[in-house]
């Protein structure tokens, strides 16, 4: 466990030396900042639209931040050569996954935080507010849902370039934020074959919707059941549990040659 | 065999020709002929936008729906329900139909702004702002500001008219309530198809509190002219009939006519929610 904590640890200093999130923040800040001063017909006090276009900002940012962040990971210690000191160490295929995915996981996650705290930030300043429990619940489910697309994102990189891997998570994950909420709706009008197709979509892709709680938030719902949301946190945890099992299978076997690597 | 890429001379014609196809197709579609055009739109990137905006327009118009709705979308059917997974949802974000009240009106406000930004010729969305200022915001000077604004967008509009004039009943504002439900007659129907029922009802509307301004002035025979012309509209108004009797009569307004006056003033005005037929909590 130490050895997958400092594989994690890696990962942390990585993203610290690379300025990937500070850009981002310097651009939610502005963007927030920008509609935080349009004129409502005179009217003050006014933060819904903030929360509303700063959460999607977040979420987005999130989502690129994420399998940007897992999808580079195990390519670039192939590319590097590290992969082979690393291995040699001795760290085994597993410790190895799980800590790139775990890293990965915690990176975003606090970067989320950063994001929320900005948000926050800006609403307050113009004079609104956020129930604190459902925020709380909000980046917790955004967190697990991190870990499902670090996991995801991680999964495809084991056998594919970075390139390759980073457009295939892009469509998986955006058929399950995009498609896959909309399935019961599209099966009206779906015929047998596309309603088959349409249905093993359903049960196979993980429900990102799950994880999201913005509605609760902008519009004022108050905080979710916490059974609600320790079901949603069970669901996200086997999900990403089954994807960082999947990156494993594709990495165990892996053969490495010098001079030849992805 | 080795293959070089294609340099059929014919591809940049394709591309010209489904490209002018989508043009023409999206112009048919986004342009029924706006007063002005788009070169009347301010700022460049309006103009860039072309037809393009009232698409916009009308996609932040259904936004701000949905914040009149506290998040929930409109319900549609779906193959199957109450899965675990739906139950699961449903528990993240409720599906409850519940209309934002009081102050969480002011939610909305942002979105009708982009509205009117994106297309000044959306009169809807112009009319919910002043109303919902009016009416649960209490911002009566803000709400004859908006209607002021969309009136310089759009000065032949008899519907944003008709608003000011609710506005200056409801201040009690007699006189210009009175000019501006003229001119809201002169301009009626606008662009709007005179043989629709809303658009009726807006004239009838138009015509009963012209009626009844009318007879706050002590003017019988003109407010019962108004009347008349309901009635022509809608024959099965049975109460003007009674009400019209009375003022041929000379005599005053019954204790029913007060409620009806009272009830005009205190009308809600052109927002009503389209999801009527959903349950409401």
């Amino acid at each position: 466990m130490k050895r997958v904590g400092t594989l994690a640890g890696m990962v942390w200093l990585e993203m610290l030396r690379r300025k990937d999130l500070y850009v981002l923040l310097v651009l939610l800040s502005g963007a927030l900042g920008l509609l935080g001063s349009v004129d409502l017909f005179g009217f003050g006090g006014v933060t819904g639209h903030v929360k509303d276009v700063g959460l999607l900002a977040v979420w987005v940012l999130g989502w690129v931040l994420a399998l940007g962040t897992a999808v580079r990971q195990l390519p670039e210690e192939e590319q590097r050569g590290t992969i082979f000191a690393m291995l040699a160490k001795p760290v085994s295929r597993w410790e190895l996954v799980l800590g790139k995915w775990l890293g990965t996981w915690l990176v975003v996650s606090c970067g989320l935080v950063l994001f929320y705290a900005v948000l926050w930030a800006v609403v307050v300043l113009r004079g609104g507010g956020c129930q604190a429990v459902a925020m709380l619940q909000a980046v917790w489910l955004h967190s697990m849902a991190v870990a499902v697309l670090s996991a995801i994102g991680l999964a495809c990189a084991t056998r594919l370039n970075p390139d390759a891997a980073l457009a295939l998570a892009y469509v998986l994950t955006g058929t399950a934020f995009l498609i896959v909420p909309q399935v019961p709706r599209l099966l009206m009008r779906a015929g047998p074959a596309a309603g088959t197709a349409l249905m093993v979509l359903y049960f196979a892709c993980p429900h990102l919707e799950l994880f999201d709680l913005r509605q609760r938030l902008i519009h004022g719902w108050g905080p979710a059941r916490w059974r609600t949301v320790a079901e949603v946190t069970l669901y996200g945890a086997i999900f990403a549990a089954l994807f960082v099992l999947l990156a494993w299978l594709g990495y165990r076997r892996k053969r490495f040659v010098r001079g030849r690597l992805s | 065999m080795k293959r070089g890429p294609i340099h059929a001379p014919w591809i940049p014609w394709l591309g010209v020709l489904t490209l002018w196809t989508v043009g023409f197709s999206l112009a048919c579609r986004l342009a029924p002929g706006r007063p002005g055009g788009d070169l009347a739109a301010q700022g460049v990137a309006l103009r860039l936008l072309g037809s393009g905006r009232q698409a916009v327009g009308a996609a932040l118009f259904e936004r701000a729906d949905l914040y009149f709705h506290k998040g929930v979308p409109h319900k549609v059917r779906e193959a199957f329900t109450n899965t675990w997974l739906q139950q699961l949802e449903a528990e993240i974000s409720p599906r409850l139909h519940l209309h934002a009240a009081g102050g969480e009106v002011a939610e909305i406000l942002p979105w009708l702004r982009f509205v009117v930004a994106a297309d000044p010729h959306y009169v809807d969305a112009f009319l919910v702002a002043a109303h919902f200022l009016a009416t649960d915001l209490r911002r009566l000077d803000l709400a004859e500001q908006v209607l002021l604004e969309a009136q310089r967008h759009n000065p032949k509009d008899y519907r944003v008219l008709l608003e000011k004039a609710r506005l200056f009943l409801r201040t009690r504002r007699f006189e210009q309530a009175a000019n501006a439900l003229d001119a809201a007659l002169r301009c009626w129907p606008s662009a709007q198809d005179p043989a629709d029922r809303q658009t009726l009802l807006d004239k009838a509307e138009i015509l009963t509190y012209r009626a009844v301004v009318h007879e706050m002035g002590g003017e019988r025979a003109a407010a019962a002219g108004c009347f008349r012309q309901v009635l022509a509209l809608f024959p099965e108004r049975t109460h003007l009939q009674r009400r019209l009797e009375r003022l041929e009569h000379g005599e005053g307004p019954a204790g029913e006519d007060v409620e009806l006056l009272r009830s005009l003033f205190e009308r809600p005005g052109p927002v009503h929610c389209e999801r009527e037929s959903d349950e409401h909590s």
